[in-house]
């Protein structure tokens, strides 16, 4: 009585073979890829095993946390936040109208959408620490370097943020407003500037976040707040003021990270900036502008702003300094750029592996037990929050130098990130097809591989693929503390003056960071 | 074949089942309808476990369901499938995978549960699902992506990733709610040849019977919580579908059609 299937159909049934068997051979090359990595990064299961070892003889030496120097640690603080609200100021205030500059559909011209576009992703893709190291050298150690390191990639960031904002508006409203006769700016007062507001503001609070966190940042090359204190203690092995250093860091970017994070929520939820305490709000963040530019105006009252002024003089020498290029170092730089990538292949591999399980772990609808969900969730924030770097510095001190404590540093903390994220799209899917195959009489194990799991691949994949992009970034700096990758033969060239050097080792950083860039976004747009 | 036995069940203090019974012989060819809130998609889930009665049991084939063991639960759900108005579909993933997780029921032991857990089946599956698919009318489209299909296709994608699991029951919540009427019938005149053809008993939770007299033999009507008719469609007056249904104003508590069920034996009688 059963028919047998149309020829075609088992054609088909053979062609979905052949697409297996393609399947296959990428991940097989893959895992080829991944091995690789993890060889180069001296990741093994001995270094693994013998690395939590290490790691607890430094836990063991860093407690009890020093409290005699901890006036001085909180002015740093001070300073370091000082720092992130200045940048974030000064940044806000360039990247409105570049933004607007930016976009589509207010660019006032193709030459002049094309030059910001450009100027604005050099910006982005060169680390901010590098901007800070230039401007170390011109303006000497402080806190100003610092602001204009953190500025710089700031205006990178935040341009591109807002001209997306602005590219994606309602364009009824604009096109009412023309029809009325106006025009250029009163049409981006009344038509534009009201949709947009709100995601600006969150973007900015974001901003206002990854800054704080960035300042922290910058003292490691010398440009003030908690850094550099942090890197001088860490060589003169106190690590008991080393524990109190990071508790404080750590608490303070959970603090804004929260405080961020709230914020935003409540812009996004409308429960923040809605018409009826509208005025309250603005009058909120009004004050808090105030409060902020006094706080500056106080704890940075010791710029020399007369250096400030003879910096920029610096700076132009040094751009001039900057238009040779020597290839002495070229064949270092393209092993140590190899060696960066790998570690940071290998750091996200690692990532996406705790990641897995933390993320089944702490999603609420396939974990019931919110205490293990909750405090899962709380453990991946605070590797979250923490910077890269600053988990870099602690485990050089615990394994040593070289790209495992880099690969290290960067699994824990993109396990934060990717753990938070894999929750959240777990928690996201459509239930309805779940339910249907457990109707079926399905075990856990198979619900998971045939109602979530093909829901949330294509976008797994392609946030997998952004962390990936963001770790190489991220990890060109990590050599500075001796982590292993490039980052050390940028400071050390600059540290030296051999600024015609270190144009090369920039200029291969930023090329193969673009190459990155524009390839996981190829694949990402494919995926979903 | 199935035998529910004066189950009860409350929701927040509102009692949705007041004490229901129903029997269930095989193969037969069953509507459900009633108001929103009659309480059919809750008797109806009992069935295959997603709602546990407060109290009463549901028997299939002479076995009670053990809504406490999960092992139990699972193997009784093997052979029981279920349709839903939604599809509840894995749109990204092509026809023929969806049709194939109707067999991960009876993937439950060693190799098998190990290789669809990781999502491989092997060919007399994937030939079966194929075979099936022609049966619903699709075998064309085994390798098109869910979220192509039109709303009947869909269903009809669902329909055979029940028939997948072999099962002896199934279940159909407002399989035709979000579908036009011309596919309805459609979609009806599928169930009623699965019913047919394979023998398979099917009870269909429908809003309304007007437009589909013609394809059921027994009809269940439930009001409030209760079965208030129970029998032969030829024999379910027009105007008592104004009872079943209601009227937003009308205060009666009192029904007004003889309530006729149909005992263990089959006989009719006046409750």
């Amino acid at each position: 009585m059963s028919e047998k299937a149309t020829t075609r159909s088992i054609v088909q049934l053979d062609r979905g073979n052949l697409k297996r068997i393609r399947d296959v051979g990428i991940a097989i090359i893959l895992l080829v890829i991944v091995v690789y990595s993890f060889n180069v990064s001296q990741v093994d299961p001995i270094n693994l095993i013998n690395g939590f070892g290490y790691t607890w003889q430094l836990l063991e030496k860093m407690y009890p946390p020093d409290t005699v120097s901890l006036p001085l640690y909180l002015s740093l603080i001070e300073d370091t936040i000082a720092m992130g609200v200045a940048s974030t100021i000064l940044g806000v205030i360039i990247s409105l109208p570049m933004g607007f500059l930016m976009a589509r559909n207010t660019a006032p011209g193709t030459v002049v959408y094309h030059v910001t576009r450009f100027l604005v992703t050099f910006f982005r893709t060169a680390p901010s620490m590098v901007w800070a190291l230039i401007f170390v050298v011109s303006f000497g150690i402080g806190a100003v370097p610092g602001i204009l390191g953190l500025t710089i990639s700031t205006i990178g960031m935040l341009s591109k943020f807002y001209s997306e904002a602005i590219e994606s508006i309602d364009p009824k409203p604009v096109e009412a407003l023309n029809a009325t006769g106006g025009h250029g700016l009163s049409v981006i007062r009344h038509a534009i500037i009201p949709q947009v507001t709100p995601i600006f503001t969150s973007y900015t609070l974001y901003t206002l976040d990854s800054n704080i966190r960035g300042a922290v940042l910058m003292g490691l090359v010398g440009a003030g707040g908690i850094g550099g204190q942090l890197l001088i203690q860490m060589n003169r092995f106190n690590y008991q003021n080393v524990s109190t250093i990071l508790i404080m860091i750590v608490v303070l970017v959970a603090l804004i990270n929260r405080t961020s994070a709230y914020l935003r929520k409540g812009i996004i939820e409308g429960t923040i900036f809605k018409d009826s305490r509208r005025y309250l709000d603005y009058a909120i963040v009004i004050i808090g502008g105030v409060v902020c530019v006094a706080f500056l105006l106080v704890t940075q009252s010791d710029i020399d702003w007369g250096l400030f002024i003879t910096g920029w003089g610096k700076t132009v020498w040094m751009l001039g300094k900057f238009s040779t290029i020597s290839f002495t170092y070229f064949d270092s730089s393209i092993d140590l750029m190899k060696e960066t990538i790998m570690m940071a292949i290998a750091g996200s591999v690692i990532a996406i592996i705790i990641a897995i399980p933390l993320g089944i772990a702490m999603a609420r609808n396939l974990n019931k037990n919110m205490i293990v969900a909750n405090s899962l969730r709380e453990i991946c924030n605070m590797f979250r929050a923490i910077p890269e770097m600053v988990l870099a510095i602690f485990f050089v001190a615990a394994v040593g130098m070289g790209p495992f404590a880099g690969v290290i540093a960067i699994a824990l903390h993109s396990a934060g990130v990717l753990g938070e994220f894999y929750a959240g799209a777990i928690e996201n899917i459509d239930s309805k097809p779940v339910e249907a195959i457990e109707a079926t009489g399905a075990s856990f194990a198979q619900r998971i591989r045939h109602a979530i799991f093909p829901q949330i691949w294509p976008i797994v994949n392609s946030n997998n693929l952004y962390i990936l992009d963001r770790n190489i970034r991220d990890s060109t700096i990590l050599g500075m503390v001796g982590a292993g990758g490039i980052g050390i033969l940028l400071s050390q060239t600059f540290r030296m003056f051999y600024l015609e050097d270190a144009v090369q080792i920039i200029i291969v950083m930023v090329v193969t960071i673009a190459i990155i860039d524009s390839l996981s976004a190829y694949i990402r747009k494919r995926l979903v | 074949m199935l035998r529910v036995d004066k189950v009860k069940k409350s929701f927040n203090g509102r009692e949705v089942l007041k004490g229901v019974s129903l029997n269930v012989k095989e193969s037969e060819y069953v509507a459900m309808i009633g108001r929103s809130g009659s309480g059919k998609t809750t008797l109806v889930r009992m069935i295959n476990g997603f709602v546990v009665p407060d109290a009463g049991t549901v028997s299939v084939k002479g076995v009670p369901i053990n809504y406490r063991n999960s092992e139990e639960l699972r193997q009784a759900r093997k052979r029981i499938g279920m349709i839903y108005q939604l599809f509840n579909l894995v749109d990204r993933s092509t026809t023929i995978d969806n049709v194939l997780t109707g067999a991960l029921g009876r993937k439950d032991r060693g190799f098998d549960l190990l290789s669809s857990s990781i999502g491989i089946f092997p060919r007399e599956e994937k030939e079966k699902a194929l075979e099936l698919l022609k049966f619903v009318g699709l075998g064309e489209r085994a390798y098109q992506r869910v979220d192509r299909l039109s709303g009947g296709e869909k269903q009809r994608v669902a329909i055979a990733r029940a028939l997948m699991q072999e099962p002896h029951l199934l279940l159909a919540d407002e399989p035709i709610a979000n579908l036009d009427p011309k596919t309805s019938k459609k979609i009806l005149d599928l169930l009623r040849k699965v019913n047919e053809d394979k023998g398979i008993t099917v009870i269909t939770i429908l809003h309304h019977l007007e437009s589909v007299k013609d394809s059921f033999d027994r009809v269940v009507a439930m009001k409030e919580g209760t079965i208030c008719y129970d029998g032969n469609i030829k024999d379910l007056q027009p105007n008592w579908m104004n009872d079943i249904y209601g009227t937003e104003d009308e205060e009666k508590e009192v029904m007004t059609l003889p309530r006729i069920t149909a005992n263990s034996t089959g006989r009719k009688q006046i409750a």
